[in-house]
């Protein structure tokens, strides 16, 4: 039987979420008491449940507070958020899960899937180290990069490019490194976009910081910084030189 | 018998002329001038008039012009000095056309003493002009050049080219008068080139006849032509009839002259017509005179008789002494011909007779001439050596000296008669001599291969001449094209100033507006920038969501009566904010029910934890009174979220709308943790409330649209337990009439 804690302002929200998880026949005893972050906080000192359901914005604070505060981190979170777009990415940059409300039951089933099979890992708190920093806007952003074996917490700076293989993606990192994740490469555009990522080709997302050189022949290639070379495809070429001339 | 018969000639031309007088006095400007001179009232523009019309028949009818002169003399005797002068220079004018030179000298006589009574530079040169004329006929040349100067340096400080053309002509026939070929030249070409100058065609045409009339002098016959050619041609396009029929009876004799008859007889015949044509009764007898010479030439006696009968005639009742004594002067010879020695004697003597009266010296010679030659033929040799003596004498004093070497060579046959073979010898060598250096024998045969350069001469003038018009038009248009162009630039200097502060003006306005506009977008940008900032915090996205999350809840309670109440109040919570956000003033009314249905929903999501009130003061109309929209909600929100409404017990949050001065006043109080302990939690992030940001800006622009000092301010509900808040809002009292009826 797992512990699932709920961590809402709002009372019918957090009555909402456990007839849901009630509903899914899950072996997961539901407590719908967090009112706010202070509640929050001591609840998680005494249940010491394996999955919290954490509201993002409360009156008193946030949920990433609560996850500062405790000392127990070893459960799964999944954030529960209105609007908050800041909160949102730093919590996919640190690869952690989140639903939007109204909720989708659907979400909430998935979610809650992921974090029993994950519960025996023990990795979160690496995770939550990496969202305390992308939640403050003037630190470097951490990417949290979780393979079947471990979690990678990777500074953005290290990345040189991702190469796409179906629904895999790999990561090829300074110093030679190169992590496979399961996760497809278009979800890592979204969040990498902002931060001079630009996918030149179809199953090829660089970091521009680490172009070394533009090759004309074979159609255009990029040369980078550790010497792999990847296509430019034409319709990304102007937005390519216009990025790099930008940086 | 023969007298009838020339009377009858004589009457049928009469009426020939009477006909054509009739013609010519039918034209219009004469018809004109004769009215305006009848309804002229005033006596001296009437006299005016009249010599206007005298002028008029100067060139059209001098037969009538001599009638005008007797109309205007007698009548200028009432008026003053300048017209009775004026009157006698018309006078004389006259005179002189018909070639009456005792009247036009009586005449120009008579001007003299006006020379004290007007002191006009133009009549001094006019009076100087006809007296220095005289003065040369009258052999006086000194006297004549004194005059003919003075005259000239008026007509050049006056700038008067055709006067001083006009005096110059005098000039050179004053020098061709004492035989002095060269300056009478010079003079003649002086005279051509102002006359080139001057406007008065006429001028022109004298000048080519005056230089003809020296050429003629001086025994060059062919140039003399010539000359006559250019000058007749000028007066024909001028349509000066009187000077053409003058000009080509000289034509004509100078063809005489070198024995060219039919074209000597053509010119006559043509300016017997011009003379008729114009009345010109003198020049009309002349020309019958030169007919007659020529048949004599021709050897046709009879014909050239009738001629001289038909001259006299006319001639006779002009008076004119020297043209009698020309008629006379040729029936002399004629019947000296016919062996008539009698007659022949008579009739010179009645020519010497006239041209004495006249002082004639040049016919007088001439008539001394043929007399000789009479007692010649008559063999009376001593009477007839002691006229021809005389002729030369008179000649070898004042005449042409071509006309000398004739004498000469019949006084040759006549010692050659008496047998004086020497003195025959000498005289014919001095005739001899002069055919030789005048050649005038030679010119007849020259003339032929001449007459192509006297041609081209005379074209190369008509071209100079055209070509001096052409550069006259030229220089005209040249300086009406500099004045144009002066003008043009000047409009264009105008143009471009005018275009240049258009542009000016149009891109200072372009400039303006577009910064206007800029301005206007920057303002209407922030303002839209505003509303949207505006309604993203009234529309709080957070609050959105979490309300519907509390309507799922609803549904997942099944408590479809819940569910439903929520979602219309909810639903028309959206719908007040959406269609008020965007305006800048909305009812009172409106804004206390979008306050009530936020704070119901507020209180639905929480549970009943709280409570709230609002409250209108009683002088406020809430159906006039208009409020920025919402200004209030972003303070309610605070309230309730921040101020954690819901874990107070007996929460509440009260509002209240109150009107002080042209002010009006809300206060948002609640009893909730107090922005100190909210701040606290909040503590180590970056927060700032955006409510308080927009509301204070929404107010100073409010300030600045309608000059009023509304505030924001801030301040715990409970001062001593810092807990709860405060707010206090006030904003410019506004009442629209309009926005009553709105929702």
């Amino acid at each position: 039987m797992k512990k699932a804690l709920i961590i809402d302002d709002e009372q019918r929200t957090r009555e909402l979420i456990s007839k849901m998880v009630d509903s899914f026949g899950f072996d997961i005893e539901t407590y719908p008491l967090g009112e706010n972050v202070q509640s929050g906080i001591s609840l998680i000192e005494t249940l010491q449940p394996d999955i919290v359901f954490l509201d993002v914005q409360m009156p008193d604070g946030t949920g990433f507070e609560v996850l500062k505060s405790v000392k127990h981190k070893q459960f799964e979170v999944i954030f529960i958020t209105a609007h908050e777009e800041f909160a949102i990415k730093a919590i996919k940059f640190s690869a952690l899960d989140y639903l939007l409300k109204p909720i989708d039951p659907d979400e909430l089933k998935a979610a809650l899937e992921r974090a029993l099979r994950s519960l025996d890992e023990k990795k979160e708190e690496i995770q939550f180290e990496a969202l305390q920093q992308n939640i403050q806007p003037s630190q470097k952003r951490k990417l949290v990069l979780k393979t079947q074996e471990s979690v990678h917490v990777v500074d953005l700076e290290e990345i040189i490019r991702c190469e796409a293989d179906r629904n895999y993606t790999s990561f090829h990192l300074t110093g030679g490194k190169k992590i496979l994740v399961s996760k497809t490469m278009k979800e890592y555009e979204l969040i990498l976009a902002p931060h001079h990522f630009l996918r030149v080709q179809q199953s090829h997302l660089i970091n521009l910081k680490f172009v070394d050189r533009y090759d004309k022949g074979n159609g255009g290639t990029v040369v980078m910084k550790d010497g792999s070379e990847v296509p430019l495809s034409p319709h990304k070429r102007d937005l390519f030189f216009h990025f790099l001339e930008t940086l | 018998m023969r007298r009838q018969h020339f009377t009858c000639i004589f009457l049928l031309l009469i009426i020939v002329l009477g006909r054509s007088v009739n013609v010519w006095g039918q034209t219009s400007y004469e018809i004109k001038l004769l009215e305006s001179i009848k309804r002229e009232r005033n006596e001296t523009k009437q006299f005016q008039r009249m010599l206007a019309l005298g002028e008029y028949y100067k060139t059209i009818n001098i037969h009538r012009a001599d009638s005008m002169k007797h109309v205007l003399l007698a009548k200028s005797r009432i008026f003053n000095d300048s017209i009775r002068f004026s009157a006698l220079i018309y006078s004389a004018e006259v005179n002189r056309l018909q070639g009456n030179q005792d009247e036009y000298f009586r005449d120009v006589v008579a001007c003299q003493p006006f020379l004290n009574k007007l002191r006009s530079e133009e009549i001094i040169y006019t009076i100087y002009h006809h007296l220095g004329y005289y003065h040369s006929v009258s052999h006086e040349f000194n006297t004549a050049d004194f005059y003919l100067r003075y005259a000239s340096r008026i007509a050049k400080k006056k700038r008067n080219n055709g006067n001083i053309a006009e005096n110059y002509n005098f000039m050179a026939l004053n020098f061709m008068l004492q035989n002095q070929k060269d300056s009478a030249l010079l003079y003649t070409d002086l005279a051509l080139k102002y006359a080139r100058r001057s406007s008065r065609q006429t001028v022109l045409a004298e000048s080519f006849n005056t230089q003809s009339k020296v050429y003629e002098h001086f025994g060059q016959v062919e140039i003399s032509v010539a000359k006559n050619i250019l000058a007749s041609e000028i007066a024909e396009k001028a349509g000066d009839l009187y000077r053409l029929a003058q000009y080509y009876r000289e034509i004509g004799m100078s063809q005489r002259t070198i024995q060219n008859l039919d074209d000597a007889q053509f010119y006559f015949d043509r300016s017997y017509e011009y003379s008729r044509k114009i009345s010109d009764y003198r020049q009309m007898g002349l020309s019958l005179i030169n007919l007659g010479t020529i048949h004599y030439d021709r050897k046709e006696y009879a014909i050239a008789i009738q001629y001289a009968n038909r001259a006299m005639y006319i001639l006779n009742s002009m008076n004119d002494a020297n043209g009698l004594g020309d008629a006379y002067n040729l029936l002399g010879i004629i019947y000296r011909e016919q062996r008539n020695y009698n007659k022949a004697a008579s009739s010179l003597n009645k020519a010497l007779v006239y041209y004495e009266s006249t002082g004639n010296r040049e016919e007088i010679a001439s008539c001394y001439h043929n007399v000789g030659t009479v007692f010649q033929k008559q063999k009376k040799y001593k009477n007839a050596l002691n006229y021809l003596q005389r002729s030369v004498q008179i000649r070898k004093q004042f005449g042409a000296q071509n006309q000398i070497f004739n004498t000469y060579r019949v006084m040759s046959s006549v010692y050659k008669d008496i047998g004086q073979t020497k003195l025959s010898l000498e005289y014919m060598e001095r005739y001899l001599n002069f055919v030789d250096s005048n050649s005038i024998v030679l010119a007849a045969t020259k003339i032929a291969d001449l007459s192509e350069n006297y041609r081209s001469e005379q074209r190369t003038r008509l071209i100079m001449s055209q070509a001096d018009s052409i550069e006259r038009q030229k220089k005209d248009r040249i300086i009406t094209a500099t004045k144009l162009e002066n003008s043009q630039l000047r409009n264009n200097f105008q143009l471009y100033v005018l275009i240049a502060f258009l542009v000016i003006a149009v891109l200072g306005g372009i400039i303006g507006f577009y910064r206007w506009n800029q301005t206007k977008i920057k303002q209407q940008q922030r303002e839209a920038e505003m509303s949207q900032t505006l309604l993203r915090a009234q529309m709080n996205p957070h609050f959105v969501f979490n309300a519907m999350s509390v309507i799922q809840s609803y549904i997942y309670e099944n408590d479809t009566v819940n569910s439903s109440k929520f979602l219309v109040n909810f639903s028309r919570l959206m719908r007040l904010i959406l269609e008020n956000s965007p305006k800048e003033f909305i009812p009172l009314q409106t804004e206390i029910e979008i306050l009530k249905k936020y704070l119901e929903t507020q209180k639905l999501r929480f549970g009943d934890r709280f409570e709230f009130s609002i409250e209108l003061a009683e002088d406020i109309h809430a159906d006039y009174a208009v409020i920025p929209p919402m200004i209030t909600q972003p303070f309610i929100e605070n309230a309730i979220e921040h101020g954690q409404l819901h874990t107070i017990t007996n929460g509440f949050i009260r509002v209240a709308f109150k009107k002080k001065d042209q002010l009006l006043e809300v206060t948002i109080e609640d009893n909730g943790i107090g922005r100190h302990l909210a701040e606290m939690n909040k503590k180590g992030k970056d927060h700032k409330s955006m409510a308080m940001d927009i509301t204070r800006e929404r107010i100073n622009n409010l300030n600045k649209k309608y000059k009023t000092e509304g505030y924001l301010l801030i301040e715990d509900f409970n001062p001593t337990a810092k807990t709860g808040t405060k707010v206090l809002i006030s904003l410019p009292y506004k009442e629209d009439n309009n926005s009553a009826s709105q929702p």
